[in-house]
């Protein structure tokens, strides 16, 4: 896609809800709601407290919210994340913190 | 100095503010305040009230703009609003509505 990034970089805080139809990469501070239709990065120093909906979601930051992300979310062990997670794909990286319910949206074995 | 910016494919409905600078090319409903530069580009709608230092307009803009340095309203700018600055320079083609303070 030729459509260039979105970025929230630095101290500057956001309130409020967010639609992105591309790609966005949050290094500062967001609250409010978010939905992007491409990937989400919460960078290191990003803080973000917003029910969130991305298509794939990446955290190592800050985040406390839903999550809703469809095509995967993946927790960097510098993450701290907070709130209930659903998604078909899941990575929770060794070290990072982590507190909600995971619901993967698969069909288990009747015997299960 | 780190910039934020509000890429074309973005929609936000509500406030922003911080100390960096900023650069809008999307849609912003709502309020802005920064401590820093902020540049609304061509193609973008700001419906807000603007607070910042150094502003430079070559969008669309409905709001009051208030600037503690310098305002920059370039050749294909619309401005709907009051502006309150201390120094102002308009462009030959920028499409302007509203009164301007000049606060020296």
């Amino acid at each position: 896609m030729s459509d260039p990034m979105s970025n929230i970089e630095g101290d500057i805080r956001v309130n409020g809800t967010l639609s992105c139809d591309g790609d966005l990469i949050i290094d500062g501070q967001l609250e409010g709601e978010l939905s992007v239709k491409g990937n989400l990065t919460i960078t290191e120093i990003g803080d973000v407290g917003a029910d969130t909906v991305a298509s794939k979601l990446t955290v190592a930051g800050k985040l406390k919210g839903k999550v809703s992300a469809e095509k995967g979310v993946l927790i960097k062990s510098t993450a701290s994340v907070l709130g209930p997670i659903e998604t078909n794909q899941i990575i929770i990286e060794d070290g990072a913190d982590y507190s909600g319910t995971i619901n993967m949206n698969v069909e288990l074995p009747k015997d299960v | 100095m780190p910039k934020t910016t509000i890429g074309k494919s973005l929609f936000l409905d509500g406030e922003l503010s911080g100390i960096d600078g900023l650069v809008i090319e999307g849609k912003i409903n709502g309020r802005i305040e920064v401590g820093g530069a902020i540049s609304v580009e061509k193609g973008s709608v700001v419906k807000a009230d603007i607070k910042a230092n150094n502003v430079k307009i070559s969008g669309e803009v409905k709001g009051n703009i208030t600037s503690t340095g310098n305002v920059h309203y370039m050749e294909d700018c619309s401005v709907t609003g009051d502006t309150t600055t201390s120094r102002i320079l308009i462009e030959d083609g920028a499409t302007i509505k509203g009164s301007v303070h000049i606060d020296i």
